[in-house]
Formats: C-alpha cells, structure tokens, sequence
C-alpha cells in the first residue's frame, strides 16, 4: 500500500516538469552560483579590490606601493592616488573594497620607536569591515617581504637607542649593510626571487587530519543539498492537505490502509527524492570542480540517507501539524530557511557569532553538513562521522511518528 | 461487479447512536438500517446530523451511546476487513493520473490485494464504461466520467457498504442517469448503499428506501413510495404562483382558504380534490390585487413528503 503512495508521487513528479525542474535543476544551478562566489569570498581565491594612496612619493613609499600591487591577493582597482581622500570616496562609492593610505605626517617606513601616527593607514567600509583585517595583514606582510632593510633599520635604531648603545663605527657598517641589503631587494625583486626578503613566520598549510575533507566547492555542495533537500520536501509533504481536501484522505481512511499509509509513503518518496537531489549535487560538484571522489561511500551514503531521513520526517511533522496547504507551506519554508541560515547553507558557520554557532546545532543543515566533512575525510569512522548520522536519523524518526500520531488524530473525532 | 460473500443480512445497523459535540447533539440515539441490496437515501435540512451519521459509520465519529455494525463489524474492524466503501462528494482523486492509475492507487489503498488489482481495475472499467478512456489524464475527462472514475475507485474492493455523499451533484441529466444505473447494478449484486443527499428528486429515483434526518435523528425510514402515501394519503397537491409582493389581504384569503407557503414564493394547499370554486377563488384574489401566474396540480412526490414530515416535526418540537 505504501508503494502505491510512492508511484503516486513519483508519477506525479514526473508528470510535472517545473517542480523536477524545482527539484533537481536549480539546486545545480544554485550551487554553482554558491561556489563559484563563495568559495572565491571564503576560501583560497580571495582578491580584494583595493585602492593605494601614497602622499609621501619617498623611496621606501614607492617600494612598498610596489610590493602591494604584486600581492597576489590583492588587487589594485585604480592607479595610486595623491591623496587619502581620494582614497576614501572610493572606498565610501565601492569602488574598493578598503584602502591603504601612506601618509603624510605619519613616522618613517623604518622607524619603529619614534613618535607620531603609524605610517600606513588602512581605510575600511562598515559593511565590509573584515577587509580591513585582511588588508592590514596584507601590508605587514609586504612590508617585511619588500621593505626588510628598513625594518632592519628600525630594529637597529631600536638596539641603538634602548638596549645597547652602537658605537660610530658599528653605526656606519650597519648603515651600509642595510643600504646594500636594499640593493640586492630591489635586485632579487626585479629577478622574481626572494633574495634577502625576511623569512616569514607563518606557513599555512591544511592540517593533516582534514586531507580529503570538505573544501569550499564541496563544502557548498553539502550545504546546497541540505537546503533544497528540505526545500523540495514541503511540496509533496503539505501535499497531504490537498488529499484531504479532495476527499482521498476520508476515502483511504474507510480502507485497512488508513492515513498511516499516506504518511508513510510519503515519507519512503520524499527519502527517495532527498537521495537523487544529493547525489545530482555532488556528482555535479566532483564533476565541475574535478574534486576527487570520497574514498568511503558508504559514510558519504549514510550521512546522504539520514538527511533524507531527516528532512521527510520534519516536513511531514509540520505539514500534519497545520491546518492547510498554505499554512504548512509557509511554515515550513520559514523554517528552512532560518535552519538554513544558521546551520551554515548559506554562510559558513565559522564566520558567524559563537552564540550563533553554538545555536546553529539546531539546525538539520549543520549536522548534514558536519556529517559531511566528517564522511569525506580520510577515515571517517574515527572522525566520528555517524554521530551526525544518528541525530539526523533521529530527528527524522522523530518527525515520522510525531507525523503519523497526528495524522491519525484526524481518523477519529 | 461486487461480490457479496459474508453472511450478516443488514450491511448496516446503527442503534441509538448518540453524540454530544460542541454542547449540541450531533446525533441524538438515532437508529438506521440498510439492507444486503438496497439503496437508502439520507435525507435532511442542513445541520440535521446526515454528515455526523455518516462519519460515526465509517468510524470517524465517536459514539457517546449507541453502535453502528458494518456487515455485522464494527467499524473499525470492517474498515480493516475493507467490507466499507466511501465515495466523498468532491472528486477525490489524484488530478494529475489517468483514469486506470487512480483506480489501481486508491483500489490498492483500499485493500484490494496486488494479484487481483489488474483484474479489478479492468472489470472496474469496464462495468462503468470507461474501458476506452482508461489512459485519460483525471483532468480531461467531463464532469461526469470523473463523477464515474469516483464511484469506481469506492467499489473496487467490493465492499458490503457503501457510502456516498451527493453522488451527482453537478452534473447533468444524462450523466444523473447514468450514475443512478450504476448505484442500482451494485444494489443488484448485493451491495448496501447509504447516499446523503439534499435533493429529493434523486433520491426518489435511485433510492429503494430514503431515511428522513431532523435533529440529530433518523425520524423516519421507509419505503419512498409508502413514506409519500402515509405522508399525503390520496391527496394531490394545488400551487399558485403569484406576482410578487403578495398584497396581505391576497394572504389572508389564502390562509383562510388552508393554503400555506411554500417557501419558493408559491402557496400550496393539499387534498383530496381540487376546491371546487377555484375559479372563483382566482377571481377573489384578482380583486385582493394579486395576478395569479402558475396554477398547478401535481402527484404527491418524495420532496413534499419530506417538506411536510419536517414540517411537522418541527411543530412537534416547537410544541
């Protein structure tokens, strides 16, 4: 009996070419629109749009001018201005995303311990305030990298001054040492190698236990399928109210089937539905991105299965907890998208308030999610990744019964 | 097509079957029978229990006192059995499936067993005339062969009762017709049916039996034809249509002369005989200032009986 239910939806899917379209064409579509600008905003292909006013026009100005348009993450949208105003208004119309200001009146690029303003200055938008972080960690960066004998300079005045005093001579053979080491900078600069550049003391690497997890495509690919996994639900669960409004619920429930069965078909289709839509997603993703496939399907297969599980179980509990079509279509997209919103399906948790992360577990999307990254790594049993597993199979569980208790309370009054 | 095998004679007893909703009596210890092949026809004004009765049937309605036997089951028990069939009053079924689809769906839902489904469907078809359109889409067939498609899909698993609420409302007379030639084949086989409906007229041409439902309770069942002659005896029935408004001195000549409105704007008076001086009763009226434009003498039939047993029930209670 639940068969036939599940032949009723399937045909009635099939037969309705916008919602296949709805079903398995725009969760593709959406995701790559998801990965191809978010992953360039989150992940390893980041470029700020960046503006560059020098009001100094020294040496150690221009060098470091130099060495910001050569970062790789940045990218410079107008030729260097004169002024930090002119700096601001494009920061202010949008033009760039923050700027860098060497200013007038600030110390020198080599004076560590003087007084005075910082040399540099770094102009940030309130809406895109993170990329004033990022820049200003760009410009150290430069800074140490292009400018390393007038850091150096800086740290010998250091010494000189509050440590041990230098004497004349030690003075002068500093001088020319670093005079030289400027020298062989720019050299080894025009050459593309690092010459005497300072050595950085940071190298980002990805940390062993996470090779093969989630990168931002895949990270997408996961969070879009949580989405539209439950977008796709509420359709053929609050369908169930255009049967009672025609007359097959008060029909099936004359029969040995019951409503129980309604129920339970749906919930078998909407699984059905729910694994398709993962699997569009992810092969796409693996296909268009070239990612490698996850070397063990079966944790990936769980995790696939239990957010099925878990989003027919939840949209079934709200369609039989409203009263008609609309109310439990309206719900339940509310719903979805505030679990969306704070599981991570459209931003990445880890940029959210800790507050908000720690309220997103909540979320069917921040399990799946989880589930994921945790399947797709190396060894996915120690990773722990059928906890995720577990508490979607049980909020699905749990939505199913709480579905069919209802729905039942409708045979009887 | 239905093949009756179980042994209870009645295919439904209800027995003072009460229920209390709402602080109103949906249904106040009323009792109903139908027959192994028999049509009885329920009914009713609006608010008269028809809806409550026919759900405590089919067991979705609790009974505060009473029992309702289905094939000589209780209701839960024959609807796990699948000895009821239900055909709701809106087309219930699947808009977007063909004709055979729907019936394999709901025949299955409805306890047909898999092996016989094939079989089923096909005699289905064809005992409703729908063989050639059974790969039509629901959508494009006409208002009455959906009508059809909904009768089948409540017989398919060949139930002991079936219950049907206005069956034809909104279709037309040749569609009525054919409708009605199907409720008396499965009434042929052995089938009990229970129609709900608020039209006399069909139920005086489907129905063996009609029940008149007033307050929560059946008031009367019987035979049509014995329910009309105990209602109106040997007596006809004269109406007057009038120009409307009706000047009061035109009413009151026609109170006096034991004639009574009958709610459509026309006056009735019921008898043995036509009054002999109803010509010059017209002329009276004329004089009262009231232009008659209808005088018409009908057979008693089942919807003035029922009018007239509400009638009187309702001066029953108000007394």
């Amino acid at each position: 009996m639940r068969g036939a239910v599940v032949r009723t939806l399937v045909l009635a899917l099939w037969r309705d070419r916008g919602a296949l379209v709805m079903s398995f064409v725009l969760p593709v579509v959406v995701f790559l629109v998801f990965a191809a600008i978010l992953s360039g905003a989150t992940g390893d292909e980041l470029r700020l749009r960046i503006v560059v006013a020098n009001e100094n026009r020294d040496p150690l100005s221009a060098r470091l001018v130099a060495a910001l348009a050569g970062d790789r993450s940045l990218r410079l949208v107008a030729p260097v201005l004169s002024s930090s105003s002119e700096a601001d208004a494009a920061v202010a119309a949008g033009t760039a995303d923050a700027a860098v200001v060497l200013r007038r009146g600030g110390r020198p690029l080599d004076d560590l311990i003087g007084d005075g303003p910082a040399p540099v200055l770094v102009l940030t938008h309130p809406a895109r305030a993170v990329a004033g972080t990022i820049l200003g960690g760009a410009v150290q960066r430069a800074y140490f990298a292009a400018l390393p004998d007038a850091a150096l300079r800086g740290v010998v005045s250091l010494i000189d001054s509050a440590i041990v005093e230098l004497t004349e001579a030690q003075r002068t053979e500093a001088d020319a040492a670093l005079d030289e080491m400027a020298v062989n900078v720019g050299r080894s600069q025009a050459q593309g190698t690092p010459g005497d550049a300072l050595l950085s003391l940071v190298e980002t690497q990805r940390s062993a236990q996470s090779r093969g997890a989630l990168d931002q495509v895949t990270y997408y690919a996961a969070a879009v399928a949580a989405l539209f996994v439950l977008l796709s639900a509420v359709h053929a669960a609050s369908s169930l109210h255009d049967d009672r409004a025609s007359g097959i619920v008060d029909r099936v429930m004359a029969g040995p089937a019951g409503v129980a069965a309604l129920i339970d078909g749906r919930a078998l289709f909407l699984m059905g539905q729910g694994a398709v839509q993962v699997v569009v997603i992810f092969a796409v993703a693996w296909a268009t991105y070239a990612r490698q496939w996850p070397g063990a399907l079966w944790a990936w297969g769980l995790i696939t299965v239990a957010l099925a599980a878990a989003s027919a179980g939840l949209t079934l509990a709200v369609a039989c907890v409203c009263r008609s079509t609309r109310q439990a279509q309206a719900a339940s997209n509310v719903l979805i998208l505030i679990a969306s919103a704070i599981g991570g399906s459209m931003v990445p948790r880890y940029l959210m308030p800790q507050w908000l992360q720690t309220t997103g577990w909540i979320s069917p999307n921040a399990w799946a999610i989880e589930g994921y990254s945790r399947a797709l790594g190396p060894d996915p049993l120690r990773a722990g990744s059928v906890l995720p597993a577990i508490v979607l199979l049980a909020v699905g569980v749990a939505g199913w019964l709480l579905a069919r208790r209802t729905a039942t309370g409708w045979e009887t009054e | 097509m239905p093949n009756m095998n179980d042994s209870a004679r009645e295919a439904l007893t209800v027995k003072d079957a009460a229920r209390r909703l709402d602080g109103r009596d949906v249904l106040a210890g009323t009792s109903l029978h139908v027959g192994r092949g028999s049509i009885v026809g329920l009914l009713g004004p609006n608010g008269a229990g028809k809806t409550s009765l026919l759900r405590a049937v089919a067991g979705r309605l609790r009974l505060d006192a009473g029992e309702v036997r289905i094939a000589g089951l209780a209701p839960a028990e024959a609807r796990r059995q699948a000895r009821l069939g239900v055909v709701p009053q809106d087309i219930a079924l699947y808009a977007h499936l063909t004709v055979e689809e729907n019936l394999a769906v709901l025949g299955r839902l409805s306890g047909v067993p898999p092996a016989s489904l094939r079989a089923r469907v096909g005699e289905g078809l064809a005992w409703a005339g729908l063989a050639d359109r059974a790969d039509a889409v629901v959508t494009s067939l006409s208002g009455g062969m959906r009508r059809r498609v909904n009768l089948v899909a409540g017989t398919l698993h060949q139930p002991a009762l079936l219950l049907l609420d206005e069956p034809t409302v909104g279709v037309d007379t040749d569609a009525r017709a054919r409708l009605h030639a199907l409720l008396r084949s499965l009434r042929d086989a052995g089938m009990g049916v229970l129609i709900a409906t608020h039209d006399a007229d069909e139920a005086s041409a489907v129905c063996d039996e009609v029940a008149v439902m007033c307050g929560g309770r059946v008031v009367i069942q019987a035979p049509v034809a014995e329910l009309v002659r105990d209602a109106f005896g040997g007596e006809r029935e004269l109406s007057l249509a009038f120009e409307q408004p009706l000047p009061s001195a035109a009413a009151l000549l026609l109170q006096r002369e034991q004639f009574r409105p009958s709610g459509d704007g026309r006056w009735v008076r019921r008898g043995s005989g036509l009054p002999r001086h109803l010509d010059s009763l017209q002329q009276q009226l004329q004089d009262a200032g009231a232009r008659v434009t209808e005088t018409r003498v009908s057979e008693p039939h089942l919807r003035g009986a029922v009018a007239l047993i509400l009638e009187q029930h309702a001066g029953q209670h108000a007394a």
